[in-house]
């Protein structure tokens, strides 16, 4: 197999081309997250947003969506024709946003506790108070579903559904998968030691959002030397394309750091020693049995999900004390589901529905 | 020392894709151009001296194509080999460049305080030694000087460590490239003859290469090579960061400990102040900025 002379030239043509275009973009043409919200309040840097609602009666109890903290929740509100939040909007959703933002050096002692206990907990009785609803319905992202649900099993009498969407709960449960590319992370975590985190963090402190970045590209390393290299030149004849690249390019470079105090929590207490799934894990002195959440609980994972492996999002099941749980799966990715266009078109109206059923 | 460089821009990346498919365009251009001065010549009987001319060129250039395509396959298992020597190659002389540096430092450190650093590190934890005495004799430093040459003498200790860890993490990666070059060329050889768009070419290297790798990064030899570089590169990380204290003593900044020590403190107190406001709360005493939950730490906008 091998090119003709031509077919190179072409291929670098296109290459100049799609770097050119690049070059010349303007990126504040490059906008995400463009929907309408307006600040409700702030913690520091952390923030709740509510969505400015598109229809005249909202569904009664609201929403309050939570990201993971590697990530910004602008994920869900990529581009106009793929956003996630504006299909929620549409379908009658009164929707909040906790923007958990960029932790900075101050705030490297910010751990698990003080994002569930503290800042969501504030949040949520904003959101009570504004819409002057007794509970609120909680939407959560990869770890921000984890977040949610512990917190739905403190705060029961706050919460009146939970939909977590991939989040993974049993973290060994994807021991034997086969699939190859599939939960890295989990594995190269278990071969740590607690200790051996204790010493990482306390050695390095947070972790920067580009060194996440970096294991994140490390996990397909063929894909991430390509990316910006040879597929690039598919992006030069095709506006479209171009745009949505840059737009997730923009997603991507926004990335918040892991602050050190949550990070050793989450490795050590998650990763490695699986202590949610045992019903070892603690908040502070409090045991977290998430048999105390009683909410209904919709569950919804990627099929093709290589950070949170199936296994592990559906060990839920067998772990909360709900007697209303469901189940859905999408194919794609851990990110693609809420990006991709054909995703969202049976997500959103999933989400919704289920929510609108159990909101009355 | 481990170093991290930054990671290059998408445009620096592409900017170098490109040299390597413009050096690409330009051996096959040239390897076209000698075809064509090949075929000028009487290939056989029936050829007459216009074969040079264009229209008799693409069966020449297509016979020429297909030895091209397998010499090129072939040329991509020698390439496998070299690649694997080269690895080898690079991996030892990283080994011996760190061998190397780490005894030039030693040499350094034997030459100021007249023990080698590990013999002087086990010593410097005792209250007291002979290199204490040779220091304090030397006017070189007080007890805080041997403070400062153990916390140089674990720095380079533990640098050569993290070096060796990283090494082993390569040579696992590396191993899998090699695999993912090896099985390329021989699924490839079949169809050396085919020709291909770029893009082809570069999906079926993906098809075979990626899950190589991925298999290597998910084995058990990666994930304790990698747990082992964590822990090394850590070691080393405080290790620079004790020598980094030092210096900030000197010229009276506070370290990095001692901001720590500020920060627990201060999201200590923050702790404090939200348990404080929901107190507050409880009791029902709204505060003077009026606020959902009557507090002025949670700003309400609306």
């Amino acid at each position: 197999m091998i090119p003709s002379a031509s077919d190179v030239r072409d291929l670098w043509a296109k290459l100049n081309e799609a770097r050119a275009s690049i070059a010349a973009t303007n990126l504040s043409d490059i906008e995400i997250a463009t929907t309408e919200k307006d600040e409700i309040a702030r913690d520091g840097n952390v923030r709740l947003f509510r969505y400015r609602p598109v229809v005249p009666d909202p569904i009664r109890i609201p929403v309050v969506l939570a990201y993971a903290l590697v990530g910004r929740f602008t994920v869900a509100d990529i581009a106009p024709d793929r956003s996630l939040v504006r299909r929620l909007l549409n379908e009658g959703l009164d929707l909040y946003v906790i923007d958990w933002g960029h932790p900075r050096a101050v705030d490297c002692k910010i751990g698990l506790d003080d994002y569930i206990r503290g800042y969501i907990d504030d949040f949520v009785d904003v959101v009570r108070f504004q819409s002057g609803a007794e509970r609120v319905n909680l939407l959560g992202i990869c770890q921000g579903g984890i977040f949610h649900t512990i917190y739905a099993s403190l705060f029961p009498e706050k919460v009146n559904a939970v939909t977590t969407t991939v989040a993974p709960f049993d973290f060994h449960a994807n021991e034997g998968d086969e699939q190859i590319g599939r939960g890295l992370i989990h594995i190269w975590a278990r071969a740590l030691k607690a200790a051996d985190v204790d010493l990482a963090v306390d050695a390095t402190g947070s972790l920067s959002g580009e060194l996440m970045a970096r294991y994140f590209g490390f996990m397909t390393p063929v894909s991430t030397m390509s990316k910006y290299t040879l597929d690039i030149a598919e992006l030069a004849d095709n506006e479209d394309l171009l745009r949505n690249f840059l737009m997730m390019e923009r997603w991507l470079s926004d990335r918040p750091a892991h602050t050190a105090a949550s990070l050793n929590q989450w490795i050590k207490d998650f990763y490695v020693d699986n202590k949610l799934a045992r019903g070892e894990f603690k908040l502070g002195q409090q045991l977290i049995d998430l048999r105390k959440v009683v909410c209904p609980v919709l569950n919804i994972y990627a099929e093709d999900d290589v950070i949170a492996p199936p296994a592990c999002s559906k060990a839920l099941r067998n772990l909360i004390g709900s007697k209303d749980y469901s189940e859905l799966s999408f194919p794609g990715g851990h990110i693609g589901i809420f990006v991709g266009k054909r995703a969202q078109s049976a997500l959103s109206p999933a989400i919704a529905g289920w929510f609108r059923d159990r909101s009355h | 020392m481990v170093e991290e460089n930054p990671p290059p821009s998408p445009l620096a990346l592409s900017s170098w894709a490109g040299s390597f498919i413009q050096a690409m365009a330009l051996a096959v251009d040239t390897h076209s151009s000698l075809m064509k001065s090949v075929a000028g010549f009487p290939q056989g009987p029936g050829d007459s001296a216009n074969s040079t001319q264009t229209q008799n060129i693409p069966v020449d250039m297509r016979a020429a194509s297909q030895a091209s395509a397998r010499a090129a396959v072939s040329t991509f298992s020698s390439f496998a080999e070299f690649l694997q020597q080269a690895s080898a190659a690079s991996l030892s002389a990283q080994q011996a460049a760190a061998r190397e540096w780490g005894d030039r430092l030693a040499e350094s450190f034997r030459a100021v305080v007249g023990t080698d650093p590990a013999v002087f590190l086990a010593a410097s934890e005792r209250d007291w030694s002979p290199n204490k005495v040779v220091l304090q004799s030397l006017s070189l430093a007080d007890n805080r000087g041997v403070s400062i040459m153990a916390d140089l003498a674990r720095f380079l200790m533990t640098a050569q460590e993290a070096s060796t860890k990283a090494a082993s993490v390569m040579a696992v990666m590396n191993g899998a490239w090699l695999k993912a070059a090896r099985t390329y060329a021989d699924q490839a050889a079949p169809s050396a003859a085919a020709e291909t768009k770029p893009a082809a070419l570069q999906h079926a290297w993906a098809a075979v290469a990626e899950p190589i790798l991925q298999d290597a990064l998910r084995s058990d030899s990666f994930a304790n090579a990698h747990a082992s570089f964590l822990t090394a590169s850590s070691r080393h990380a405080k290790a620079r960061s004790a020598l980094a204290r030092r210096f900030a003593d000197f010229i009276e900044v506070p370290s990095r400990e001692e901001m720590n020590e500020t920060y627990e403190a201060i999201q200590d107190l923050r702790r404090e102040v939200r348990a404080l406001k929901r107190l507050h709360k409880d009791l029902g005493n709204r505060g003077a900025e009026t606020t959902p939950r009557g507090s002025n730490r949670l700003r309400a906008r609306r």
